[in-house]
């Protein structure tokens, strides 16, 4: 039997790491299955209303979508001056010299352990992001890296993992190779369950081994193709010594996707960029923030809760949950506003562009399977203030329907009442209006994709010498198409993702491709 | 010197501040907003600044280079789906519009406007010269112009604007011309359907004199001579009763075209602001006064409308190619293109004038016999002059 002791009281629940309903028995199973349809269902009914609506009460969804409008110019509004502040954090971040600032606390024992999981990723990218490990200004023996292969992966991923030991073994404190073994029970492939396995590794094979006490730890978890910026570990150190409580805390960086963005056709530079933005303005809303992507925090919270979860997709945000709920509540995120370059999803084709970046925010957007997670768990850890579980529930809720349904009733079903509407309807002025005022509004919002535009053009990498010019005037420009990415890759991938939950057929893992032009 | 430290996040005070003035700002808008989309201005003109209702009107125009006016001032582009433009803001009442354009007959239409209601209109501009093109027996195997060996042809239409080159041929040798098939395909179809007509006339009504109508198949290239004198297309039914020509829709109700339909206003604003022919068919309708009045402030419709003739003899009646809110009506002095739209008087554009000429419509083409010529009428301003 697994040895549990070390977790948290709560943790150590059999229930606590469920995935899935049929993982559980009884009226929990009913009771979770339940929560996994509601998101579904609240979005379905939510359009499908609307279309009703339009048809039968016409005027009535005319008030709506004007409504609604208004709502979302404000919430454009509201959410750029988020996003300009954040932009300003984060200039003002990088110009620091977070080295000089962590010098007045005494850190010496604070060891940085990095889990990078990888996959079938090329040996180029892996090397590119060691390579930015090393080049940070932070005592390389203080370094930990654990190299997290994959054995379904073949005998290419432990090639690269063997070449990047000989490279860069002898640069840090520690450089673990570790595989984790195929068709393990319990678990589902994918990176959470690569990175639990890689974690409990390092836990035996270094920290135990050199009595590092697991409290002087922080993990930072990496997608493979993270680029380090040379400050990220002295700026995590100042936020680790800084914030109220360190080892109940998580702390994440601003996930920047423009390694490749040079190269990446226009589709995946709105896209990638517009995940980083939506990461900007949640480091100024921390208290809706759950970890995203590469982020980092003590070894001591991550062994408190067993790692991350192996039984479900996205164990990046759902780690949060884990320890918000195993700490009853008494768990924070701290944004770090101190950027990690990555990848923006780009194949070498454009239409597989589109389907590797829709299947990724498919991936992304099932990410639903917590709502069910956290709503069943607030039900059962009333350690948890009452009023902070209502607030993230619905904050919870509201995300998540959101995301899938307004940008189709904003696009697509502002029009609906125009179409489906009776004679009645057809010959008000209200009829005629309504496109009209639509349009007009959308017109306004439209100043958050200028604001989105700027901010874009100043966090772009250096233009390679191959790029014209010109292409900046293509890099502003290219925001006018948010509207048709906010369909195909936001509202369409949630609602498939939504609606698999909803069914009951559970998605798997899917990795993102990683190529790069060399 | 305070050393560098890191930016805070927004703090929760600016935070909360941004977001009680974005729900000011969405309490305030939304009433307002809806206000103003269902048409309520306010009147800044009164003294009281009281609120008006307005309605509008919505136009659809398919004629180019035209300018639209609204009680005879310009109204400005404001087209928001193509080839139509939605004025707004007008106040209740009778407006006249109308359309105009330097080589094209005006449309004019007085119509009312209710408040929170749009009035819908279709316009439309036949040349004010007729636009036709001769079709020529034989044409010029080197250049492909139609061939006419009378010189006086040109002046034979000097009334109308012709679209083809012509070439004058001294002899009357064809050995070197190449025979137009369009001109023999034309000629068979005016004789034959001259032969039919007088044989339905013949066999079906020989007391009676007959018009025949012709049907304009939605996807077809040719017409459908029918034996009657009832015609069909789509949804539509025209028709000859007595001496009057109809139109009729079949559909369903929900699909019925807006100049069906009025906003009933009780018997006496509807004749006044329609016309007593309006409410006339209104009430044959529905069978009872008490039934249309039961209907008041609400959208009623006829089933048929009378075409205006001018109080001429209908020659010949059929579908307006690609448009079914026209007819096209050969009357005693030519043939003219007639709106549907009988909410106001039912504008009448000359196509071709003419007293002895045979018109016969095939493939969305427009031809007509005017003595030994056989013509294409057509509806628009042509670029070839």
């Amino acid at each position: 039997m697994e040895e549990s002791s070390h977790l948290l009281p709560y943790a150590q629940r059999t229930d606590f790491k469920v995935g899935r309903a049929p993982e559980l028995t009884g009226k929990d199973r009913a009771f979770y299955r339940f929560l996994e349809i509601i998101p579904g269902v609240a979005s379905w009914s939510t359009l499908i209303g609307v279309l009703l609506m339009s048809n039968y009460a016409p005027f009535a969804a005319a008030y709506f979508i004007i409504g609604f409008a208004i709502y979302w110019v404000l919430k454009t509004a509201f959410l750029s001056y988020h996003l300009r502040y954040n932009w300003k954090r984060l200039r003002h971040h990088l110009s620091l010299n977070w080295q000089q600032m962590v010098e007045r606390f005494e850190y010496g024992h604070l060891y940085q352990m990095v889990i990078l999981p990888y996959y079938e990723e090329p040996e180029e990218i892996v090397n590119a992001t060691i390579e930015s490990l090393a080049a940070v200004t932070y005592d390389k023996k203080s370094i930990i890296v654990v190299l997290a292969a994959e054995e379904r992966a073949g005998e290419n991923a432990q090639q690269v993992a063997s070449a990047m030991q000989a490279k860069w073994g002898s640069t840090f404190g520690s450089f673990l190779v570790t595989t984790h073994p195929k068709d393990m029970p319990g678990e589902m492939a994918g990176k959470g369950s690569n990175a639990s396995y890689a974690a409990e590794e390092a836990r035996k094979k270094i920290l135990d081994t050199h009595g590092i006490r697991y409290n002087h730890v922080l993990v930072s978890i990496f997608d493979i193709d993270t680029v380090l910026y040379k400050d990220y570990f002295n700026c995590l150190v100042w936020h680790f010594m800084t914030c109220p409580r360190p080892l109940k805390t998580s702390f994440q960086p601003v996930p920047i996707f423009n390694n490749n963005i040079w190269e990446a056709p226009a589709i995946a530079r709105v896209v990638a960029m517009s995940s980083t933005f939506w990461e900007m303005v949640q480091q100024e809303r921390p208290e809706r923030m759950a970890t995203f992507s590469s982020h980092s925090l003590s070894f001591q919270a991550l062994y408190e809760v067993g790692y991350w979860q192996v039984n479900m997709v996205n164990e990046d945000s759902r780690i949060f949950w884990n320890l918000l709920m195993a700490n009853d509540g008494q768990y924070d995120v701290v944004p770090l506003s101190y950027p990690v370059s990555m990848d923006a999803n780009a194949a070498p084709t454009l239409w597989g562009t589109i389907k590797n970046i829709y299947r990724q925010h498919r991936r992304w957007t099932y990410g639903v399977e917590n709502f069910a997670y956290i709503i069943y768990h607030f039900t059962k850890n009333k350690k948890i203030s009452l009023r902070r579980r209502i607030v993230i529930g619905l904050q919870q809720a509201e995300g998540y329907w959101s995301l899938v349904t307004n940008p189709i009733m904003l696009f697509i079903l502002g029009w609906a009442p125009i179409f489906l509407g009776t004679q009645e309807f057809h010959q008000t002025v209200l009829s005629y209006n309504l496109p009209i005022m639509v349009r007009d509004l959308l017109i306004v919002a439209m100043f958050g994709l200028v604001v989105s535009s700027v901010i874009s053009l100043t966090m772009l990498p250096p233009r390679p010498k191959d790029k014209s010019r010109l292409r900046y005037v293509v890099l502003a420009v290219q925001w006018i198409l948010v509207p048709a990415t906010m369909i195909v890759f936001s509202a369409i991938p949630g609602l498939d993702a939504q609606t698999r939950l909803m069914l009951g057929k559970y998605m798997g893992f899917w990795v993102t491709p990683k190529t790069r032009k060399t | 010197m305070t050393p560098p430290t890191e930016m805070q996040p927004l703090s929760q005070k600016k935070r909360r501040f941004v977001f009680l003035l974005s729900l000011t700002l969405f309490v305030v808008a939304v009433p307002f907003s809806v206000f103003y989309a269902i048409g309520y201005r306010f009147d800044f003109n009164d003294e009281f600044n009281s609120i008006k209702s307005v309605g509008g009107m919505y136009v659809r125009n398919d004629t180019e280079n035209t300018e639209m006016f609204i009680n005879d001032s310009a109204v400005r582009d404001m087209r928001v789906f193509q080839k139509a433009a939605y004025i707004q803001n007008l106040e209740s009442g009778m407006h006249r519009l109308h359309i105009q354009g330097d080589a094209v007959q005006t449309w004019v239409k007085e119509l009312p406007v209710y408040a929170h209601f749009v009035t819908e209109v279709s316009t439309f501009n036949m040349p004010r010269v007729p636009q036709i093109r001769i079709i020529t027996q034989y044409t010029n195997p080197q250049n492909g112009t139609g061939v006419v060996f009378d010189a006086a042809t040109s002046t034979v239409f000097s009334f109308a604007s012709t679209t083809n080159t012509l070439s004058f041929a001294s002899s009357s040798a064809t050995s070197t011309l190449v025979i137009n098939p369009e001109y023999a395909y034309v000629r068979t179809l005016i004789a034959s359907s001259t032969e039919q007509r007088a044989l339905i006339e013949a066999q079906e009504n020989p007391k009676e004199s007959f018009t025949f109508g012709e049907a304009l198949l939605e996807d077809s290239t040719s017409t459908l001579l029918y034996a009657t004198t009832t015609q069909t297309l789509r949804e539509y039914t025209l028709f000859k009763r007595e001496d009057d020509v109809y139109i009729a829709w079949n559909g369903n109700q929900e699909d019925i075209p807006y100049y069906y339909c009025v906003l009933y206003k009780g018997q006496k604003q509807t004749s006044l602001e329609y016309g007593d022919h309006v409410y006339a068919s209104l009430l044959s309708t529905y069978s009872t006064k008490s039934e249309l009045d039961a209907l008041l402030n609400e959208r009623v419709c006829r089933n048929e409308i009378r075409i205006d003739r001018k109080e001429q003899e209908v020659v010949w009646f059929g579908f307006f190619p690609n448009n079914p809110d026209l007819v096209l009506m050969q009357l005693q002095d030519g043939l003219y293109a007639v709106e549907v739209d009988d909410r106001a008087w039912q504008n009448t554009q000359l196509l071709y004038p003419g007293e002895a000429i045979t018109v016969i419509q095939d493939g969305g083409r427009i031809y007509v016999q005017d003595g030994d010529y056989f013509i294409e009428v057509l509806t628009s301003i042509a670029s070839q002059t």
